[in-house]
């Protein structure tokens, strides 16, 4: 009982019962398909990048890049799925370019020595630059149809397909956590560097694939992105800046799962329940009715709590 | 000296270039503007390379620095302080503002950038619903000795750029100088010797974030006696960049340089006013930013290992 009353999947699962139960009770349109379907997607498409963050910081380090890779990758894929280069073909390239950039995060990081926030703050804006170079006007569609379009849109029952890809990742990055020999390698990484060196651990290399998968996972995201909404700004804005912001969202869905912000400790299926907490928050706050310029200080606010959550009732570990 | 050396070095080649690229560039006029916005987000850098020194980071500079900007104006306009007077609203807010992330960070143990990046979401959020979101002027008297002390000319330099230098001349001895500069340094290089040898590590990181804080409102003071105006958007890339030039002049965990600290700032505005005048677009100067950020921050860290000429450095 002790040990579920401070398990991090129990206490996110009882927050979001009460953000549900909240805009539940507040709107009866809150438990209706459509607000449901929207919640699903947003929580499926944000997925991609919190699965990746939530290793990366699992290793001890940060990946501040992971929405400009989404960004690069999803135009990168547009157009060249857009001058006839077959799709799987294009996906293959553009995963291949998610790829390069975690292997150039995790080798400046390992050769350099530079903090994993600035290598990757610097290259965050370096791959901005990148989208702003190769897109400077600003609306494109992709023309065509796809494999992709079957695997990604449309639902399976009530739930969106995307949403099903974000349950079998997890599912696979729970697994590669916790029953592999790579798992353990990054959870010993970011528990105790010293230890993880002493026992053979090769560090840089585990970090530097902890990087890669992230960029790979921004890589995939960038792709569903661009398949299921067809356009680069579905919203407002320039492409190049599309999805700015979205890797400090990650992060602070991360570290709402109660996972160790210094690393060594994380729980898949918590960020699951995380992100969808996190994404029907957003989604119940319009249906309050507050004006538009409140939800940002809410957002705030309830990130507070959300990650404060975890520290009810814990020993303070010594800074 | 060496790094204030080699970034100064790197300030002028910048500089040179632009001014060859870019007549323009090379002119009263715009080396005024640099100086003035060099000054601003100098005052934020400041406060930032003591808490980069003990190993945390603050991104809240830019929401700290509109909500300042605003309670300036509310107790100048709204409540009929002299612009003087309100100064003191503006600190107690930024002192208060930095007590609440550095108390949230060390006593909940959330990272300082996680707490600061949400504190910057909340403060600059409750701006947009004040003002919601548009541009608000400031109505009161722009001429008066106050105004004058802190935007005004000196001889051809601005006033606000002999405030900056006045403040880094604080800072080095704050640094160098006080049982709390060694107390910094000691937190941010070892925290089980800092602890050992009895520095109050919490205490010395809350005053760290409480520095970080105020600076920002210092710069709000500056911004609003130059820009009369109020809004939630001003500055909002200051906390990156001012982290960029901590970098760049040296500053990491265990280590603080502030001198070159300024002098990044300087670089960065050169580089930032320079493609802006050149006509690349924020997005391309935030790319170059980020190449100069990597590549000062290897040549730091670097440094003795790297042969430069075939000889070997110690």
């Amino acid at each position: 009982m002790r040990d579920l009353l401070r398990s991090p999947e129990f206490r996110i699962a009882l927050a979001a019962i009460a953000i549900f139960s909240i805009f539940g009770l507040k709107s009866s349109s809150f438990f209706t398909e459509r607000i449901w379907r929207g919640i699903l997607i947003a929580a499926g498409d944000l997925g991609f990048l919190i699965l990746g963050e939530t290793l990366v910081i699992t290793a001890g380090e940060i990946d501040l890049s992971v929405a400009s890779t989404w960004a690069l990758s999803a135009y990168v894929f547009l157009t060249i799925a857009n001058a006839g280069v077959d799709p799987m073909l294009a996906m293959i390239l553009v995963l291949l370019l998610g790829f390069l950039i975690g292997y150039a995060n995790g080798f400046c990081k390992a050769r350099t020595g530079i903090p994993s926030f600035l290598v990757t703050l610097a290259t965050m804006w370096i791959i901005r630059g990148v989208v702003f170079v190769i897109n400077p006007t600003s609306y494109s569609y992709l023309k065509v149809e796809t494999v992709l379009n079957q695997i990604l849109l449309g639902y399976i029952g009530m739930v969106p397909a995307v949403f099903i890809w974000f349950i079998a990742l997890t599912a696979i990055f729970t697994v590669l956590l916790t029953r592999t020999r790579f798992g353990s390698h990054v959870l010993a990484v970011g528990g105790n560097l010293t230890v993880a060196r002493n026992i053979g651990v090769r560090i840089e290399r585990t970090k530097t694939l902890c990087f890669i998968l992230s960029s790979l996972m921004a890589a995939l995201g960038g792709i569903a992105m661009i398949v299921e909404y067809k356009v680069m700004n579905p919203n407002s804005g320039m492409a190049a800046t599309f999805g700015a912001g979205l890797e400090f969202e990650a992060i602070a869905v991360c570290m709402m799962s109660g996972i160790s912000p210094t690393g060594g400790r994380a729980s898949f299926p918590a960020v699951f329940i995380a992100t969808i907490a996190y994404a029907s928050f957003k989604s119940g706050l319009i249906l309050f009715g507050l004006p538009g310029y409140w939800y940002l200080p809410f957002t705030g606010i309830m990130t507070f709590i959300l990650v404060g959550l975890h520290l009810v009732g814990k020993k303070k570990t010594s800074s | 000296m060496r790094t204030e050396i080699i970034i100064s070095i790197m300030a002028i080649a910048v500089a040179t270039i632009f001014s060859i690229a870019e007549p323009s560039f090379f002119t009263y006029d715009t080396l005024v503007l640099v100086a003035i916005l060099s000054a601003e987000l100098g005052f934020i850098a400041l406060g930032m390379s003591f808490l980069i020194a003990t190993g945390e980071i603050d991104l809240s500079a830019a929401g700290v620095l509109a909500l300042s900007v605003w309670v300036y104006d509310g107790f100048a306009t709204g409540l009929g302080f002299s612009l003087p007077l309100a100064v003191v609203a503006v600190i107690a807010l930024a002192i208060s503002i930095g007590f609440i992330h550095g108390y949230i960070c060390l006593r909940m143990g959330i990272p300082g950038f996680i707490v600061t990046f949400v504190g910057m979401i909340i403060w600059k959020g409750i701006l947009t619903a004040i003002t919601k979101g548009e541009h608000e002027g400031y109505l009161g008297d722009k001429t008066t000795l106050f105004t004058n002390v802190l935007q005004g000319y000196v001889g051809m330099v601005p006033a606000v750029f002999i405030w900056f230098i006045v403040f880094t001349a604080i800072f080095t001895v704050l640094l160098t100088r006080t049982r709390f500069g060694s107390h910094v340094l000691a937190v941010g290089g070892n925290l089980t010797v800092a602890r050992n040898i009895g520095v109050r590590i919490e205490r010395t990181k809350i005053l760290c974030f409480i520095l970080s804080s105020l600076m920002a409102g210092v710069a709000a003071i500056f911004f609003f006696n130059r820009q009369f105006y109020v809004a939630s958007d001003v500055m909002v890339e200051a906390p990156l960049f001012a982290i960029c030039a901590c970098v760049v002049g040296g500053c990491r965990a265990g280590r603080a340089n502030i001198v070159g600290t300024s002098i990044g700032v300087i670089t960065i505005i050169i580089i930032q006013r320079g493609l802006y005048i050149a006509g690349v677009p924020a997005t391309l100067y935030m790319a170059a930013v980020g190449i100069v950020l990597l590549v000062f921050a290897t040549i730091h860290i670097k440094w003795k290992e790297i042969h430069w000429v075939g000889v070997r450095r110690k």
